[in-house]
């Protein structure tokens, strides 16, 4: 039993820390709040749901379709919206992107309508047991895809010549400029790999649970505690973080019922908060 | 033509906002050689730095680089051609460690190859760097900061490399170890130098000629040999 929880809580906690280090980056490297997050990762499930009933492919393999065209929106919405208002400072880009928000969910609506919709992949309900614990092939495909692409992440913003330069305008914008590095362009890639991540994430989901226009709403709050208990900017704390969020609320799950697990939630980040100020992983270095 | 100049910026005015903060400036910069700028607080020796970098766009005048005019030309490209300054108060990456710091300045770079060669002749000419090559550039002393941020100017193979307050916050003594490691780069590299110091006499001994700001004017330029025995400087800048 106990080990069924933890199961649950860790394959959970996998894709909470993906989406919550896809929202953290962004917040991390420009100081935005994307309150459109949420949607972005419902728009990757569309477009798995429409990729996968109009050309019958199976759902897990529409992935770079959801990554792509999450990739080309998130370049296009920081190019073409947050850049230009990007000097307002946090209060202007959170309005700007609670305003893309309620227009991606009403382009949403428009398309697909507020039913819920869902895959329906062939393994859906198969799972294998070990010691007594049941694990399902798509809880399991979920956890080690979101955890894959969290690592190799992580890689990039610390192994590549990119990755640094993306960091490196994070920590000194105007020594990034002096370097001759594009911070324009910069951030529109920052934007695009953290939609792009998000979409992906998106496809994973639908995989497991159908969705509606508003399910993206729901994700916010993880999205926020995710971001700030890893510390914000930390994808090496936004993962531990998110393992942390699953774990808390598979077991306030078992223990007080379903109703009571946002209430569990909210209440050990307030703790966790209040113990470690910066989060698991505040960096002194780090904004 | 006079082909051996490298930076030519005639009529320039520019500022903050509505504000001007530089009037008419001419100045000129010939290969190989080394420009004093010289100037107390908020004379604008910074702005016109950051102004020659693409920080900031001009109100009036024209800037020319190599013979192409560069005036609305941006940071990237003009790192491109050879314009690398080392800000004031150094700017490093703080969470990023020496190596990376040093590699993020030939960011525009395409012969990655001979990036290795680079970093060892940083190493060569500060050997306290290549100790601390991985540590993290917030943890450094000053003087060690200040010999990253050269190296890291140093990386993008500058033909024109502007340097602001170079002895900012460093003991005598660090400046000095500074200032024999800069006098071998211009011996070693096809380079040329805009020195932006505060301590006068330091930027007069250190230049071919120089350039003397104030309130957004210049009011002196010539040889640095000749403005160091001028009597007004010598009474407004060295105190003597
Ligand atoms: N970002 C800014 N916004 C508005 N005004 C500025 C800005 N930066 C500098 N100034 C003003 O421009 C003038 C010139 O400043 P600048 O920094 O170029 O002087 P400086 O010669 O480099 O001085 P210091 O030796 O103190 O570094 C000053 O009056 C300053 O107040
Ligand atoms: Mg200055």
């Amino acid at each position: 039993m106990l080990g069924q929880v933890l199961v649950n809580g860790l394959l959970q906690g996998g894709f909470y820390a993906c989406i919550g280090v896809s929202f953290s980056i962004v917040f991390g490297i420009m100081k935005i709040i994307n309150l459109a997050q949420g949607t972005q990762v419902i728009l990757g499930a569309y477009i798995t749901y429409a990729a996968s009933h109009l050309l019958g492919l199976d759902p897990f393999f529409t992935l770079p379709l959801s990554i792509i065209g999450l990739f080309i929106l998130g370049y296009m919405i920081q190019k073409y919206l947050i850049n230009l208002v990007a000097k307002g400072g946090l209060i202007i880009t959170s309005l700007l992107t609670f305003g893309l928000n309620l227009i991606l969910i009403n382009i949403a609506l428009l398309i697909w309508k507020a039913d819920f919709r869902g895959t329906n992949p062939w393994y859906m309900g198969m799972s294998f047991e070990v010691a007594g614990v049941t694990i399902p092939y798509v809880r399991l495909l979920i956890f080690v895809i979101a955890i894959l692409f969290t690592i190799v992440l992580e890689l990039f913003f610390r192994k590549t010549e990119t990755g640094n330069s993306i960091r490196a305008t994070a920590l000194n914008p105007k020594a990034a400029q002096l370097m001759g590095i594009d911070i324009g362009k910069t951030y529109c890639l920052t934007f695009a790999i953290s939609s792009a991540l998000g979409g992906a994430m998106g496809t994973l989901f639908i995989l497991a649970k159908p969705i509606s226009p508003f399910t993206g709403g729901d994700f916010l709050i993880i999205l926020f505690s995710v971001a700030i208990l890893g510390g914000l900017g930390s994808i090496p704390g936004a993962l531990l973080a998110g393992i942390v969020l699953g774990m808390v609320e598979s077991f306030s799950t078992m223990f007080f019922g379903i109703a009571f697990q946002n209430v569990v939630l909210n209440l050990v980040f307030i703790l966790i908060l209040i113990f470690l100020p910066t989060g698991f992983m505040g960096k002194r270095f780090y904004g | 033509m006079d082909t051996s100049s490298l930076l030519r910026i005639q009529n320039l005015h520019a500022g903050y906002g509505d504000v001007p903060v530089l009037w008419d400036i001419f100045l000129k910069v010939d290969r190989r050689k080394i420009i004093g700028l010289l100037g107390g607080n908020g004379a604008g020796k910074t702005t016109l730095l950051n102004v020659i970098s693409g920080i900031i766009s001009p109100m009036k005048g024209r800037v020319h680089f190599l013979e192409e005019d560069i005036t609305f030309s941006n940071p990237t490209r003009r790192v491109q051609m050879g314009i690398t300054q080392i800000p004031e108060g150094r700017l490093l990456f703080y969470g990023l460690t020496v190596k990376q710091n040093l590699r993020l300045g030939a960011f525009t770079r395409k012969d990655k190859a001979s990036l290795e060669k680079g970093l060892d002749a940083i190493f060569q000419l500060f050997p306290r760097l290549a100790e601390r090559k991985d540590q993290l550039a917030g943890t450094l002393s000053g003087g060690e900061q200040q010999m990253c941020a050269i190296g890291r100017g140093l990386m993008s193979r500058p033909k024109l490399l502007l340097i602001d307050e170079l002895s900012w916050g460093l003991a005598p003594l660090v400046v000095d170890h500074i200032m024999v490691a800069l006098k071998k780069v211009y011996e070693e590299m096809e380079l040329s130098m805009i020195l932006v110091e505060q301590d006068v006499q330091l930027g007069l001994e250190f230049s071919h000629r120089a350039y003397v700001l104030e309130t957004g004017r210049i009011v002196k330029e010539g040889r640095s040999e000749d403005i160091i025995k001028d009597p007004d400087i010598r009474k407004s800048y060295l105190g003597i």
